[in-house]
């Protein structure tokens, strides 16, 4: 939880609850954790689930809504399963907004779980409702930090997944217009930013930049900076340096283990699949677009899994990689015609003979 | 340009004397661990370097509520005035670890010897100042005609130095006059709590006292754990019991991991005893941490990464020399070593388990039904331990708590379940009169597990029932006529079919997730949520539900009713053919406990009570 209006509400809520006899609800809630380890976030959902059953029995509506926004978040943000988040935070919204907690807090962070699961499904889709409706509640957020921070990446990564530099910018000048927020990532979307716009070279320096302020690394943990070393191997690609690219990849490798954080799986694949096109390895390249299939599969990024379905495809047809070419098939059937931006990606897809009809 | 010039780093050492005294320990009894480990050590420096006959180590923890100190007293090495100097007052210098680097390649007496210290960094001594305003510090060495001193330090850059108003004894007494808030710790219980969890292990006897008193023959802390002493299983229990309170389910005492690196192999030393608690509850008391301690002392009561991630149904305790703690000694780095215990820890606990399971299948039983949920969860992530448990666990079905071999046995190799949370009470009811076995599987792991249990065994076949599935109901077209065409003349969307149990006339099924689609309908109707939010709410609903008149709920008739046909036969003209037949659709209604807005409700209530009093006036 990274909002500190809602912990101070906590704060007021949980002394009242015990004061009304509901201690074993209060340590119930208190007990639930996941210690920010992902291999334990399956057993904190359950236990959410289990403490919110407990909470409506006992009448406490408003810690059980903040423990269904708990379970809708740990969906869409760090599990990144956003079909899955979706009918739990449009449920919780619309009974919030149909009472007493209508426009409160929670319900503002509720909207921004609303907002993350969409982009993650499929942010070209539905890129208008997201930037609208990362405007209108960025006034609603502006004066608590984390989420703030949060929507201002939900909009940023928008940006990135439509290559459409002109948001991100956009974003730029909100996050500059609050300084206390996005002490580091504001410098990586800077550079994923530049690297969209065909300076790659810009955004090495920029990350390279980042990865060297000790200091702020070490405050925000292993995870960040394993982000910003996947991302400075991408654009080192970009840039031609593939060996180091490749070093620097087999280095977090080497320090993650059997990687549990999807999007970092999946960055970490695609970067991997940029190196091996810069370096010319079609058979690499072919398995990192397996792997970034592989890690997208049932998670609901839909969009995200039609496009590495897409490159998939497109290479296995050019190599004669048949199996490979049947896989992304059958993920191009399943994905493309539901989803809402779709034209451009059938586009391509029917122009490789054999992939998508 | 000018040549780069190479410059000293400035230090700031009032500044770095607050943060390694004051800021780098999280709790500030740590103190007292890092002074008892000194006496220790200092003890084992004296058995180790003056070899003397008969040597009986000793510390004495002294305290004074009157006087506001505390003291450990101990016969060990003693400190000379250069070694004062060298070591106790130089920061980041370690007598110790300078002593234990040299034993370590001695011989196997000396690394014995060596395994024994615990000192490592040359910042212990600078904590006494999260308890104490001044240290006062008097020593004398072994060594041959070697004076008695007295330091003193109020913590700053500076110290004082003198020889000692009086002689005493070959040893150290380190007095900490402690700041106010500090005082909690003198009192014996306090103390003692205290000694037993920092230095419950050390092998140098401790002693606690108040001013002027004689202390207590016998020690507190025992000195050593089953695994110092090889003993066998029964201490171990004791140790557990004692030191967990718990009466734990299964023990494993710990052995030495192999390790190989390449074509190298060495051995990590690895001492200490895992368990298997009686019982835990997904999310709010999983286990699967270690209490840890490095050459005997205690450095972290909850580890929770040291164990593998399935494991959070076992605790324990573990020790190894080799690991190796962060500055503070408060946390361990998780370095390759670390890696590596955890590896070793892994292979020990999936072969005891597998043992287990062959050699003794109640044990084994037992632990997967105290642990079920977390076993079934935690299962799904280690291949070794869900072939483990696949036949134990405990699912909740229509006919109470069974294994997946007992569902099996009693209904076949198709196994029923259901997934959905909300409103099942009618759904039940039918599953049970098929005399289907049927699991719930509405939590987070049972699904998912049966998915994977059917994956991995031709024979069984899954089956995910839903509201309204075909084979609960036998379509009977042309039955109850009257009935059906009141009811659709109502708007009402109707099947007439049969289902068991007879003696229920009537019921409503609802599509899939019926229930969040009203609510957010419900919100929109009412222009609740606006703009970009709502405009991804009707996309939602567009994309989830088939549209609003296939979202409504499908009456079913039961053709088979006693009630239905005996109304069906009084016909329609009856004068209490509707308004029986309202007390049952409103009956039925509640019964298949969906959402209804207070408006609904009412009307729903409201229209029963008419008719039973329509009913009750004929």
């Amino acid at each position: 939880m990274t909002s500190a209006t809602l912990r101070e509400q906590l704060e007021r809520e949980l002394p009242r609850l015990h004061l009304l006899g509901e201690r074993e609800l209060v340590e119930a809630f208190l007990e639930l954790d996941h210690g920010g380890d992902f291999a334990r976030l399956e057993s904190y959902l359950e236990g959410c689930r289990r403490v919110a059953r407990q909470a409506q029995e006992r009448g406490a509506s408003w810690l059980a809504a903040v423990l269904r926004y708990f379970i809708g978040r740990t969906l869409a943000f760090p599990l990144d399963r956003p079909q899955e988040a979706l009918p739990i935070v449009i449920e919780l919204l619309a009974e919030l907004q149909a009472g007493s907690q209508r426009g409160s807090t929670l319900a503002a962070l509720v909207e921004l779980e609303l907002l993350r699961a969409c982009h993650k499904i499929d942010a070209p889709g539905y890129r208008t409702a997201l930037v609208a409706g990362g405007r209108a509640l960025w006034p609603r957020l502006r004066e608590d930090l984390g989420p703030c921070t949060e929507l201002l990446d939900v909009l940023w990564r928008t940006g990135w997944w439509c290559r459409d530099v002109a948001l991100m910018k956009e974003t730029r000048r909100l996050a500059e217009a609050l300084p206390r927020a996005l002490r580091f990532s504001s410098c990586y979307w800077h550079a994923r930013e530049r690297g969209l716009e065909g300076a790659p070279e810009d955004a090495v320096a920029l990350l390279e930049g980042l990865l060297a302020d000790r200091s702020e690394l070490d405050s925000a943990g292993d995870s960040w900076r394993h982000y910003l070393e996947v991302e400075l191997a991408r654009h080192e690609a970009w840039c031609g340096a593939s060996a180091s690219a490749s070093k620097r990849l087999e280095g977090v490798r080497a320090e993650l283990g059997p990687v549990r954080d999807p999007m970092l799986c999946w960055e970490l694949a695609s970067a991997e699949a940029a190196i091996a096109r810069a370096g010319g390895d079609a058979r690499r390249e072919l398995a990192a677009w397996s792997a970034a299939l592989a890690a997208v599969s049932g998670l609901g990024t839909e969009r995200l899994e039609a496009e590495f379905a897409l490159e998939l495809g497109t290479l296995a047809a050019a190599t004669g990689e048949h199996d490979a070419l049947a896989l992304a098939r059958e993920r191009l059937a399943e994905r493309l015609p539901g989803l809402l931006s779709k034209a451009d990606l059938e586009a391509r897809a029917r122009a490789v003979p054999g992939l998508y009809s | 340009m000018a040549t780069p010039r190479t410059l000293p780093m400035g230090l700031h050492l009032p500044g770095l004397l607050t943060i390694l005294g004051e800021h780098l320990y999280s709790d500030p009894t740590v103190a007292l661990r890092e002074a008892l480990q000194n006496a220790h050590d200092s003890c084992e420096r004296r058995r180790a370097e003056e070899r003397a006959p008969g040597y009986a180590p000793r510390v004495v923890v002294r305290f004074s509520r009157r006087g506001r100190w505390l003291e450990l007293e101990d016969d060990g090495s003693g400190l000379t005035e250069s070694e004062i100097g060298e070591f106790l007052a130089t920061i980041g210098r370690s007598y110790t670890g300078e002593l234990r680097a040299r034993l370590e390649v001695g011989e196997s007496a000396e690394v014995a010897a060596a395994e024994q210290l615990v000192g490592q960094f040359g910042l212990g001594f600078l904590s006494a100042f999260l308890l104490a305003k001044r240290v006062v510090l008097t020593t004398r060495s072994y060594r041959p005609g070697a004076p008695t001193l007295r330091f003193t330090s109020s913590g700053g850059q500076s110290y004082e130095l003198e020889p000692a108003p009086a002689a005493r004894e070959v040893g150290t007494t380190l007095r900490m006059e402690l700041k106010a808030s500090a005082q909690a710790l003198l009192d014996v219980e306090t103390l003692t709590r205290a000694i037993r969890l920092y230095a419950g292990f050390l092998a140098t006897p401790i002693h606690v006292a108040e001013e002027n008193a004689e202390p207590d023959p016998e020690a507190v802390n025992a000195g050593e754990a089953p695994w110092h002493v090889g003993a066998g299983a029964p201490a171990y229990l004791d140790f557990v019991r004692e030191r967990f309170d718990v009466e734990p389910l299964a023990l494993l005492p710990l052995e030495d991991v192999v390790i190989a690196v390449g074509d190298d192999r060495f051995t990590l030393p690895l001492a200490g005893v895992l368990f298997v608690p009686p019982g835990s509850v997904t999310s709010l008391q999983e286990w699967g941490d270690v209490a840890v301690y490095v050459r005997r002392m205690f450095i972290c009561e909850r580890e929770r990464d040291l164990l593998p991630p399935w494991a959070r149904f076992v605790r324990g305790v573990v020790e190894s020399p080799r690991l190796r703690p962060t500055v503070s000694r408060e946390a361990l780095r998780q370095d390759d070593l670390f890696r590596q215990a955890r590896a070793g820890l892994e292979l020990q606990l999936t072969a005891f388990f597998e043992r287990l399971a062959r050699e003794e299948p109640s044990a084994w039983r037992e632990i997967v039904f105290a642990h079920n949920d977390l076993i079934k969860g935690w299962a799904l992530q280690s291949p070794p331990l869900f072939r483990a448990v696949a036949d134990l666990v405990q699912f909740d079905t229509s006919r109470g708590r069974l294994t997946l071999p007992e569902i099996r046995t009693a209904a076949g190799d198709t196994i029923h379940y259901f997934s959905d949370e909300s409103g099942l009470n009618q759904e039940r009811l039918l599953f049970e009169a098929q005399g289907l076995v049927v699991i719930d599987a509405s939590r987070f792991a049972e699904e998912s597990f049966l998915k994977r249990y059917a994956s991995e065994r031709a024979d069984v076949r899954l089956d995910q029932l839903r509201p309204g599935a075909g084979n609960l109901f036998t379509l009977a077209e042309g039955a109850l006529p009257q009935l059906r065409a009141r009811c659709e003349q109502l708007g009402f969307r109707v099947r007439t079919v049969t289902f068991e149990p007879t003696d229920l006339p009537a019921l409503w099924i609802y599509p899939p997730a019926h229930d969040r689609v009203k609510r957010v309908q419900d919100a929109l109707d009412h222009d609740h949520v606006g703009g970009a939010i709502a405009d991804l709410m009707r996309d939602f609903l567009a994309r989830r539900t088939p549209g609003r008149g296939e979202a409504a709920p499908v009456l079913h008739l039961n053709a088979g009713s006693v009630l239905l046909r005996e109304l069906e036969r009084r016909g329609s003209d009856d004068p209490a053919f509707a308004p029986a037949l309202d007390v049952i659709l409103q009956t039925a209604r509640f019964f298949a406990g969906k959402r209804m807005n207070p408006d609904e409700s009412r009307a729903a209530f409201t229209s029963a009570m008419a008719s039973l009093t329509a009913l009750l006036q004929r």
